[in-house]
């Protein structure tokens, strides 16, 4: 792992000590062996299934073209493994403690003086306490980020730039905000309706067949916008051609909590009793039903393969569950009920409640028994909502007091 | 502590001119491409709906005959060349390109049966009812020739004149030497020095219609008679060496330029039959879909398609073991066609037609003209691989296979059908209700041979 530190002490230190020695025929073939078994393991995670079997076709012509169309997505296994291993621009890295040091200890100060310059800035506080908690939502890219606040303020911002694209101000209640397909557009949930906004500022629709919602949802590849709210009925509309889609009516009351399975755009919505359900516009009902909680479900998070879903609820626990077959994995116990979570694209899980952010690493697939950082906000402020920022190693934390806050997490 | 974080610097991407191509930065993760088979499901989908909204195959016309166009031939050695006979005798040499007409070839007093250009590319002979086969010479042929006014072409005398005993009804130049042969009352073999023919063979038609060589394999050459018979000749032997009898009569063959002993013939029935010239007992392929005589065939340089024009004012593509058309062209204005032709370079079609044009179609429809970019190239062969692989669906099938067809041909294909299907009911029936083995089951590429003879 590389330590950024002071170039030329460390440096005249480290050249006197090692000679470097030379390449010899027995470490080039450990070498070559050690890249060949990295791209074996590369080579698993291109494969989309297994190998069709094709020796049974009894038909010649068939068995042929099978055939050659199996090589053919061998090769193009192969070159993505290779390609991924000399091509990608970065690896993944960590934040490791060393001897007696936990992790878990350390300060977003001391993070920040440790990396470097370019990376340290984009951790940053926004200092915004008037105008309700705030709401942190950002575009599929990650250089966008949206901020809503409960009474009405609506902001867009480049936020590596700390460049602000637009700011209004609605008068409302805004109780959730959601990108569409990119920065160009806006939705946010206000106090009646669902209105879009441009990335000028102007409002560009008023959605009125959505009623007081509280939670929105907006599927990437289907261009779908879905909400639900207090009269409890999950509403699908085509962002694309205006066209409502499909309204189902959960028959749960009022619901708070939305969230997508990024894996088959599934809907996963939490509700008062305890109950996950999950649906899809084409379906008349809910797809599946989970019993998850005792009490009512605070928040959920589906990681980005669709493998594993974790549910915060009011009797403090955070449940990691198998999503293919419904099994509860494992449980955690959080000190106060979480409010809000999100599983990140390296599978980092953080988790907001009261006045604390955590983050866990390697948690879904085994059972951790320490989080991997750990953060305090400021005496008084709340989360609000805990996102993780895409492609890069940012969580930003939208919360009540000072309202956005953005820090590093050194995990790519 | 040890930290590694991600450190991007903004100037590494940053394109460096406004004119440049911003760079993507591609991960081929599996999991970042959730629902990847719909994606591209839907890709394929759009790509054949724009295939059909980009679908303009008709290029232009060759105007100037003053009669219906009877036949054309293409020159092997140059690819912008187009000659062609109409009924009134006259014939014209056409740069393709320019669409104008370089030189008139005038002599003939009736309408030309046939006409084909040697592989040198230097001589055209044609044949006409008046009994006579002409020899003319081709120069360098290019719009650079044709004279200022449009109605005044070169006019051009035959270098030489072959007098028959018979009308003549087609015509073919061997592919190597400077020997053609002709279809009359007989088959005749001709040498461009000798004013008899060399040879002369007869096999039981009273008239042979048309006369085609095999460009693999250039002694051999087949002929289609009025008795309905194909019959297979070799020229350095003195005899005909295989005939197959068909139910109806073959209005023109054409061999396939990479399969040597794979040839198909345009059948009076509105059917097309690909064979093997070792296996001439049974058809290797029926083509449908024309409703009336198919009336000329053409392969493709490739050997993968064919093209066919009809007597039902239609001009159609096939694959080459196709038994439906991959695509057809129509116009109100075009009438009968007599004659069609695949250009050189497999990217134009040319059908001659009785309303005295010859047009030039794109063989395939949606394909942009003029030099592409290399994206624009790559994106093309993306979406037809697309459609191709999800061609089995029958939405995108739908799609791709729909075309307009003039309603008369609508209703004709209608009728067929349900006689085919009755008659195809029939049999079953017949098999069904009779004891087993007593009514043979005879594929339909055996029923249309009647006879192979030796």
């Amino acid at each position: 792992m590389v330590k950024k530190s002071e170039p030329n002490t460390q440096n005249a230190e480290r050249s006197s000590m090692d000679v470097p020695e030379k390449p010899g025929r027995k470490s080039s073939k450990k070498n070559i062996r050690e890249k060949a078994d990295e791209l074996t393991v590369r080579i698993e995670k291109f494969k989309r299934g297994p190998q069709a079997p094709v020796r049974h076709i009894k038909d010649k012509k068939l068995r042929g073209q099978l055939r050659a169309s199996e090589l053919l997505v061998s090769d193009a296994v192969l070159s993505a493994a290779k390609a991924e291993q000399w091509l990608l621009p970065a690896e993944a890295g960590t934040l490791e403690a060393e001897g007696m040091e936990r992790t878990y200890r350390f300060q977003q100060v001391e993070i920040l003086k440790e990396i470097e310059t370019v990376s340290a800035q984009k951790a940053f506080d926004l200092s915004l306490p008037t105008l309700g908690p705030y709401h942190l939502k950002y575009t599929r890219s990650g250089r966008h980020a949206l901020l809503g606040g409960r009474q009405g303020h609506l902001a867009i911002m480049e936020w590596g730039r700390a460049h602000l694209v637009t700011e209004l101000q609605v008068k409302e209640t805004t109780r959730d905000i959601a990108f569409l397909h990119n920065e160009t557009f806006f939705a946010a949930a206000q106090k009646k309706h669902v209105y879009i906004y441009d990335k000028r500022g102007l409002e560009v629709h008023c959605l009125r067949d959505h009623n007081e919602v509280h939670a929105m949802q907006f599927l990437p590849y289907h261009f779908l916008l879905a909400t639900i709210g207090k009269p409890g009925v999950l509403v699908y509309q085509d962002t694309s051609t205006g066209q409502m889609v499909a309204e189902h009516k959960t028959k749960l009351g009022r619901c708070d909590v939305l969230q997508q399975n990024p894996w088959n755009a599934v809907l996963c919505a939490g509700h008062h009793n305890g109950v996950v359900t999950m649906w899809s516009p084409n379906s008349s009902g809910p797809l599946v039903q989970m019993l998850c909680h005792q009490g009512p479900i605070k928040a959920i998070a589906v990681d980005m393969e669709g493998y594993h879903m974790v549910t915060a609820g009011q009797d403090k626990q955070v449940k990691v569950w198998d999503v293919r077959t419904y099994k509860p994995i494992h449980n955690y116990f959080s000190a106060a009920p979480a409010v809000s979570l999100d599983i990140s694209q390296r599978r980092l899980l953080a988790v907001g409640y009261s006045g604390h952010v955590q983050v866990w690493k390697d948690a879904l697939n085994q059972k951790a028994t320490a989080p991997y950082m750990n953060h305090h906000l400021p005496p008084g402020a709340k989360v609000e909502n805990v996102t993780f920022c895409p492609y890069d190693d940012v969580l930003g934390v939208g919360h009540s007091k000072v309202h956005s806050r953005c820090h590093p997490r050194s995990a790519l | 502590m040890k930290i590694k974080t991600i450190a991007r610097s903004e100037e590494e991407y940053t394109r460096e001119r406004k004119q440049d191509v911003q760079k993507v930065q591609r991960n081929l993760d599996p999991s970042l491409h959730p629902m990847a088979k719909s994606v591209e499901y839907t890709r394929a989908l759009n790509a054949v709906k724009m295939q059909r909204v980009f679908a303009k195959p008709f290029v232009g016309a060759l105007a100037g005959h003053s009669d219906g166009v009877t036949c054309m031939s293409k020159c092997p050695d140059r690819l912008n060349c187009i000659v062609s006979g109409a009924s009134d005798g006259e014939i014209r040499v056409w740069d393709v390109a320019a669409r104008q007409g370089i030189r008139k070839f005038l002599g003939h007093t009736g309408p030309i049966s046939g006409l084909s250009v040697s592989a040198q590319g230097d001589a055209c002979v044609s044949c006409s009812s008046d009994s006579t086969v002409r020899l003319w010479r081709l120069g360098s042929a290019s719009a650079g020739d044709a004279s200022a006014a449009k109605d005044s072409l070169a006019v051009q005398d035959a270098d030489m004149i072959f007098e028959g005993k018979a009308p003549f009804r087609g015509i073919d130049h061997h592919y190597q030497k400077p020997v053609f042969a002709t279809a009359s009352a007989s088959v005749d073999v001709w040498d461009h020095n000798r004013s008899e023919p060399v040879n002369s063979f007869t096999w039981g038609s009273d008239s042979v219609m048309s006369v085609r060589f095999n460009p693999a394999d250039p002694d051999i050459f087949a002929t289609s008679g009025s008795d309905r018979s194909i019959a297979l000749y070799d020229v350095r032997m003195g005899t005909p060496t295989r005939k197959l009898v068909m139910a109806n009569k073959t209005n023109a063959i054409a061999w396939n330029p990479m399969e040597p002993f794979n040839f198909t013939v345009a059948n009076e029935d509105s059917n097309l039959y690909s064979y093997d010239m070792r296996k001439l007992k049974i058809a290797t392929c029926i083509h449908q879909d024309f409703v009336s005589a198919v009336m000329d065939v053409d392969f493709s340089p490739t050997g993968r398609e064919f093209v066919a024009g009809g007597y039902d004012r239609t001009v159609r593509i096939y694959a080459y073991n196709g038994g439906h058309s991959r695509e057809v062209y129509h116009t109100k204005r075009m009438q009968r066609i007599f004659t069609v032709k695949y250009s050189g370079d497999a990217a134009y079609v040319l059908s001659g037609s009785d309303d005295m044009n010859i047009r030039i179609w794109k063989a395939r429809a949606s394909e942009k003209q003029g030099a592409l970019l290399p994206r624009e190239k790559r994106k093309a062969v993306y979406e037809k691989k697309l459609v191709e692989r999800y061609n089995h669906l029958p939405e995108v099938r739908g799609i791709e296979r729909h075309r307009h067809v003039p309603k008369a041909v609508v209703k004709a294909t209608q009728v067929r059908r349900t006689m085919q299907e009755s008659e195809q009911k029939h049999k079953k029936q017949k098999i069904a209700h009779s004891a087993p083995g007593s009514v043979p089951n005879v594929p339909a590429r055996k029923k249309r041979v009647v006879n192979v003879l030796e």
